[in-house]
């Protein structure tokens, strides 16, 4: 197994880069087949690295360069079943995003070495256990997604949006980067192992606290987290929707896994005395992010943006179960973020079927648009509600009905303006000698994810493995020992119970579909009526929807430094 | 080792992003990322460094002699190969922006429709 490992990492960056080298000899068919081979071999390989990490960690060390006394000079990948998770998500996310893609004639061999390689970095990322391997990926995944956002350069609309997303990512990244290379000051260590038990034998200060500030602000650029989500507003607003399918099915997943095991790894101990106040510093971030993203998708008019609106919204949904620092909650974003990442990509896979500047849309797309949306609502059996059930359970008795009416109001509003497109397209369809513009190959994308998403709802045991695989991250001190190689005294294995959810879902679900038709209706009687929507909320909002590059960063910044007040208040 | 280059690297820092933030022009804006880039340099070398060692190149030093931290100088290698890429992608956009549209002006460019 532990040989396996570097596998789906080696292998896209090798068939990227017999792409680029042998993309202009060979026809674009075979290429887009070689793609899609290669992407199907890497979610397999994902899957069984998820079978094989459930007991222990699985450890590559490259080169062979072990740990010696607790010192680990090597570079490890340390997967364990959350990482593994979070590769083959990527992996489905990347073959949907391929095979939706392949219809359309912008796809030439450049364009799928720059998928493969994100593909590389993605999957790199979850499974690596190295601080600064994992910026690397990070950077990597990053530059790769640039490029893949304005990869049709007569569209300035994409060209603006992936100089937007570049320049806030960019930021984001020296954040990270200052961040870790003030803990390895701290600590002497690379190895997140190795600078979680440095850390935990001393008191916090400052430059910690600083170091936090910075790592997880990075990584909430790329999550897109409000303030830090204007560059996912335009990126995926302009983008070529299977573009747009990377970014919102999997990017944004990925920047809160990193806050998630970079919090558990390195930072749990140190700052266990101060966790209640964190707590509540990330579930206003989160909170916040849920509830302006709902706002801004119900009052957006351009279907696309929209779109990235709903997006960000559920981002804010998905970091309430990391900021929850609860195997529960975190076993709820594990939960929520396979399903929900799966659910946005298959409506921008609707969205590219649908996406011809000179034809009217396909009936087919406002249907997927319809099921996602009972998804995004969470209706059982799609797992988003297991997801939501889940990280509702990970909070305390005081904080939970504020926690379950932030979850239930985001996604019945988002559901709403998603079911308010569904209608709208419904109504606008296209004609049937039309409809082979984009090919089928979307449809069945979103077909077969939102189906992924229902059966991963219904599975049973899903919950269980969740719960467990989340014990397993946050059991920091077991992680050490295993990677460390050193003896785990006194690391017994957490067992969390699995909370039975009940029928309390289904009521929620079936609550927030009733509710989230009725608004998306009446607002479209409204509508033919003459009665302009929502006009009064309209001016306050322009402020968080600039598409000015000055603006991200100015909000970058007042963000950091409100975050950075807020965690040394916690650490007080 | 004073706290001299700290200082300096949180200088960049700033000014960097005020730059990003007021920028005209988006060849300068840019720069402007790149000093924002150039104050991790600086601060990776700044926690490496040790007064009176010498470069971490083992092969003619004497034993014992001490070295500057060679972990952060690799750290600062990758991170310039990131940051020339990250560079050179940024400035292949602005010329698109300016092929298509004529100006460089970042705040023309958001008032521009999808």
């Amino acid at each position: 197994m532990s040989s396996l490992a570097p596998l789906p990492v080696a292998i896209p960056l090798i068939a990227a880069a017999v792409l680029m080298g042998l993309g202009h000899w060979v026809p674009v068919r075979l290429a887009r087949l070689f793609a899609v081979v290669v992407s199907l071999s890497v979610l397999v390989l994902c899957a069984v690295l998820v079978v094989g990490s459930r007991h222990s960690l699985v450890l590559h060390w490259f080169g062979g360069w072990r740990p010696e006394a607790g010192v680990a000079l090597g570079v490890s990948f340390a997967i364990d079943q959350f990482g593994a998770a979070g590769a083959t998500l990527a992996a489905l996310i990347v073959l949907a995003a391929v095979v939706t893609w392949l219809g359309s004639d912008e796809l030439d061999a450049v364009g799928l070495a720059l998928v493969m390689t994100t593909l590389a970095a993605a999957v790199g990322f979850c499974l690596t256990g190295d601080i600064f391997n994992l910026f690397v990926f990070f950077e990597l995944m990053s530059v790769s997604v640039f490029g893949l956002v304005a990869i049709d350069a007569s569209h300035v609309g994409a060209i603006r949006g992936a100089l937007q997303m570049a320049v806030s990512n960019s930021v984001g990244a020296f954040f990270v980067l200052m961040g870790i290379a003030l803990l390895y000051a701290r600590t002497g260590a690379l190895n997140l192992a190795q600078m979680g038990n440095a850390l935990t034998s001393r008191r916090s200060d400052q430059l910690v606290v600083t170091a936090l500030v910075l790592i997880a602000v990075g990584f909430l650029v790329k999550a897109a987290v409000v303030p830090f989500h204007f560059w996912l507003a335009d990126a995926a607003g302009t983008a070529p929707a299977p573009v747009a399918m990377l970014l919102v099915g999997m990017v944004d997943s990925l920047g809160l896994y990193a806050v998630a095991r970079i919090y558990w790894t390195v930072f749990s101990g140190i700052s266990a005395p101060h966790i209640h106040a964190l707590r509540l510093v990330l579930l206003v971030v989160a909170g916040g992010t849920a509830l302006l993203g709902a706002a801004l998708a119900w009052e957006e008019a351009r279907p696309r943006r929209r779109l990235a609106y709903v997006s960000i919204s559920h981002t804010g949904l998905m970091l309430l179960g990391v900021a929850l620092l609860d195997p529960n909650g975190l076993a709820g974003f594990g939960v929520y973020a396979v399903a929900d990442g799966a659910t946005k990509a298959a409506l921008f896979a609707a969205a590219h079927g649908a996406d011809h500047p000179k034809h009217p849309r396909p009936r087919a797309a406002a249907l997927v648009l319809g099921v996602g949306a009972l998804a995004l609502a969470g209706l059982p059996p799609f797992a988003t509600a297991l997801g939501k059930g889940l990280i509702e359970h990970g909070a305390s008795t005081s904080t939970r009905p504020v926690l379950l009416a932030v979850l239930w109001f985001s996604s019945t509003l988002t559901a709403a303006a998603v079911i308010g497109m569904a209608l709208e397209w419904w109504n606008h369809p296209m004609e049937a000698a039309q409809s082979q513009s984009r090919g089928w190959g979307w449809a069945a994308v979103s077909g077969a994810l939102l189906a992924v998403v229902a059966a991963w709802g219904v599975v049973p045991g899903v919950a269980r493995a969740a719960v467990r695989a989340a014990d397993g991250l946050t059991n920091r001190a077991a992680y050490a020992a295993a990677v460390l190689a050193t003896p785990a005294a006194g690391t017994r294995p957490r067992q969390t119970p699995t909370p039975g959810l009940g029928v309390e879902p289904l009521l929620l679900g079936l609550a927030a579909v009733l509710v989230a038709t009725g608004l998306a209706v009446e607002r479209r009687r409204r509508v033919s009526h003459g009665h302009e929507p929502s006009a009064v909320m309209t001016q306050p909002w322009t402020i968080l929807k600039s598409r000015s590059i000055g603006d991200a960063v100015t909000w970058l910044t007042v963000g950091t430094a409100l975050l950075g007040a807020g965690v040394t208040l916690a650490f007080r | 080792m004073n706290v001299l280059p700290y200082l300096v690297a949180a200088w960049l820092l700033i000014i960097g992003l005020w730059g990003i933030i007021t920028s005209r022009n988006l060849v300068h804006l840019v720069v402007c990322v790149s000093v924002v880039q150039s104050s991790t340099y600086l601060l990776l070398l700044a926690i490496g460094y040790r007064s009176h060692a010498t470069a971490p190149v083992f092969a003619d030093i004497p034993l014992g002699r001490s070295v500057v931290d060679p972990v952060v100088q690799a750290l600062c290698l990758t991170d310039v190969v990131v940051g020339a890429t990250v560079t050179a992608l940024l400035l292949a956009f602005v010329l698109q922006v300016h092929k298509r549209t004529g100006s460089l002006d970042p705040e023309q460019l958001a008032r521009m429709d999808d």
